[in-house]
């Protein structure tokens, strides 16, 4: 299959405090991850805060560089190349909080304008209009939105401007930031459908960020399961749910209530807290809180290996 | 035997642009050891409900009608002072965000402590061994350690489990839960309502349990009601509700939470109202996909539907 996205050995630190003597303390949020976007399809990234997922994000997005290692997006390497103003626009986020990324003094108009004219700039204000008022029909809102300002918006109506935005470039490739997690259950499953459509309609490939397993279940292709700054489990999204092979992606799915009995294959739960960026556990990052933890475990750091085709973990003891 | 009692409540919010019904009648029941669960959306007055119980509303909040019997007693006719007795010790409270409402410069154990001191006028320092229990009981690892930490070096679960363990310290007979896993992770999320389960039945205490997430609800409670706009649309137990809802409401909540793949999600409509000028009749009837003549003209009472309390035409004499 064809890749949009291709990441090779993507490390970014932070730095969380300078010490007196010298020491510096880094917060690992993406320490050494190979990962690979399929064009048309998407791809869910699965972790808890902490987990490096927003970093990784970023850093496949084009907007944070990465220490080391190499993103490329269709061929170009991102950081080392650069890409041109008309492929950086290929490439386009949306984040959790509309609120943020809206600005509060441009009226919806306006804030659709201003991207419409970054690949059209010659455009009339006639045709600016008539653009716009398109892209609000794509995300099923109505025109009379165009004149309002974002605060007489709800939530889930500014999360659609902010879809129409990122689809007024033409974007190929989305990486959506937990979309909907600030938004309420009724809102929820409206622009998960939205996303789901104007995914498949425009055949635009997505990195879809979530911690809710619901969402992932029902849009994505493929699924990358985070653990403190490590990819642990990879797969295609029904085998990762159905055969799950590391502990950690066990656990998320016996976390949620209502999760289905054929995804419970294992009824395991996590042991104690979850560790900090700053100060990793040695060996598999998971053991101090895994239930089927070994003595081996404290020890070895395991690659991905392929337990059935298209199925990757970085567990070897989950039968 | 019926532990708390609130009878036709209303909480009004006095603002230049109108009056907010955030509250508009609403009348439930806690019996004795039992968990209700309150589920809506942001904006349906479940909030506004439990902070009224503890007579927490302040300007332009109002209680402008009802009656909150607890033990006997009318809590909307005592003093501030009769109040400041019963709240932490008859019934306490834990709020979502426990960065609100633990004081950053101050040692957890000490401000565990305080609470002993307020209503039982020990000195803190002799009551340090009944902290230390008392976070052993929540489950807080290293007690002795811990109670000497500073909220920023406790993770949000710890922080929790520290603002539990002040919700239990005086031995309540009613414990109010805001929403206090929404912070969280979900593999912690599991782990606090195991904690919550194991200290309601310690305690033999009643909960109110509050929360958008229907399906933690379903795990953690006995009874549930569903707020939407200020008012009750159902309430019963949460057995039958989940396996047999009535309102149109909780049927469209609880096949949005359902796992389907790669498919459109059953979707509410619409938005939630405003309530400032909530629709006419069923405050739902905008958004309803049942709804018939009477519904946008006539506010549906609450009556009794095998066992459970629903607002809704389609089992009233308008039918």
């Amino acid at each position: 299959m064809k890749s949009i996205v291709e990441a090779r050995g993507v490390r970014k630190y932070f730095i969380a405090s300078k010490g007196l003597l010298g020491r510096t303390e880094y917060v690992r949020a993406v320490d050494n991850v190979d990962i690979e976007i399929y064009k048309d399809k998407v791809l869910a990234l699965v972790g808890e805060s902490g987990s490096g997922k927003t970093t990784l994000g970023r850093v496949l997005a084009g907007i944070l560089k990465p220490d080391e290692g190499r993103v490329l997006f269709k061929g170009i390497d991102i950081y080392r190349d650069g890409l041109t103003r008309e492929l950086r626009h290929k490439i386009q986020v949306i984040f959790q909080n509309p609120d943020s990324s809206l600005n509060p003094r441009m009226k919806i108009l306006d804030i659709l304008g201003e991207a419409i004219k970054e690949v059209e700039p010659d455009i009339s204000s006639e045709g600016l209009e008539e653009r716009a008022a398109q892209l609000l029909e794509d995300v099923n809102l109505h025109v009379d939105h165009l004149h309002k300002y974002p605060h007489e918006l709800s939530g889930g109506e500014k999360q659609r401007v902010a879809i129409a935005r990122a689809l007024a470039v033409n974007p190929e490739f989305i990486v959506a930031d937990e979309p909907v997690s600030a938004l309420d259950i009724s809102i929820r499953a409206q622009i998960i459908n939205l996303l789901n459509s104007i995914q498949k309609k425009l055949k635009i490939s997505m990195l879809y960020i979530a911690h809710d397993l619901r969402t992932v279940w029902n849009l994505s292709d493929y699924v990358a399961v985070m653990y403190l700054g490590r990819i642990v489990e990879y797969g295609e999204t029904e085998k990762v749910f159905r055969n799950v092979a590391h502990p950690y992606t066990a656990t998320l799915l016996t976390s949620a209530p209502l999760m289905p009995k054929e995804f419970r294959k294992h009824e395991i739960y996590p042991v104690g807290e979850p560790p900090s960026l700053i100060d990793p556990p040695s060996g598999c990052r998971f053991h101090t809180r895994c239930p089927l933890m070994r003595e081996e475990c404290k020890e070895l750091d395991m690659e991905l290996m392929e337990i059935e085709p298209g199925h990757y973990t970085a567990c070897p003891f989950l039968k | 035997m019926k532990i708390l009692e609130v009878k036709n409540l209303k909480v009004y919010y006095f603002l230049h642009r109108g009056v907010v019904k955030a509250v508009d009648g609403v009348s439930f029941s806690v019996e004795e050891g039992e968990i209700l669960g309150i589920a809506g959306e942001s904006g349906s007055g479940k909030s506004t409900l439990a902070h009224s119980i503890l007579r927490l509303i302040k300007p332009p909040g109002e209680i402008v009608d009802g009656e909150i019997i607890f033990q006997g007693r009318d809590l909307t006719k005592l003093s501030e002072e009769e109040m400041r007795e019963i709240r932490g010790k008859d019934i306490s409270m834990v709020f979502q965000d426990p960065n609100t409402y633990l004081n950053p410069i101050m040692k957890v154990g000490l401000q565990v402590a305080e609470v002993y001191e307020a209503h039982q006028n020990t000195k803190i320092e002799t009551v340090l061994d009944k902290v230390i229990s008392l976070f052993k009981k929540v489950k807080i690892t290293d007690p002795e350690k811990r109670v000497y930490s500073y909220p920023h070096e406790l993770s949000g679960g710890m922080k929790q489990r520290a603002l539990i363990s002040m919700a239990v310290a005086l031995k309540p007979k009613l414990i109010i839960l805001d929403e206090p896993t929404s912070a969280l992770d979900v593999t912690i999320q599991l782990e606090i309502v195991n904690l919550l389960k194991e200290m309601k039945e310690d305690l033999n205490a009643s909960m109110i349990f509050i929360s958008h997430d229907l399906e933690l609800l379903s795990e953690i409670t006995d009874k549930l009601m569903i707020m939407y706009a200020g008012k009750i649309v159902e309430y019963g137990y949460t057995k039958d509700v989940f396996n047999n809802p009535k309102h149109p409401y909780t049927e469209a909540l609880i096949n949005s939470i359902k796992y389907i793949r790669k498919d459109t999600l059953p979707t509410i409509e619409g938005e939630p109202p405003s309530l400032i000028n909530p629709p006419p009749g069923c405050r739902f009837h905008p958004r309803c996909p049942m709804r018939f003549e009477p519904c946008n003209r006539i506010e549906p009472t609450l009556q009794e539907v095998d066992g459970r309390i629903v607002s809704c035409h389609l089992y009233g004499e308008e039918r």
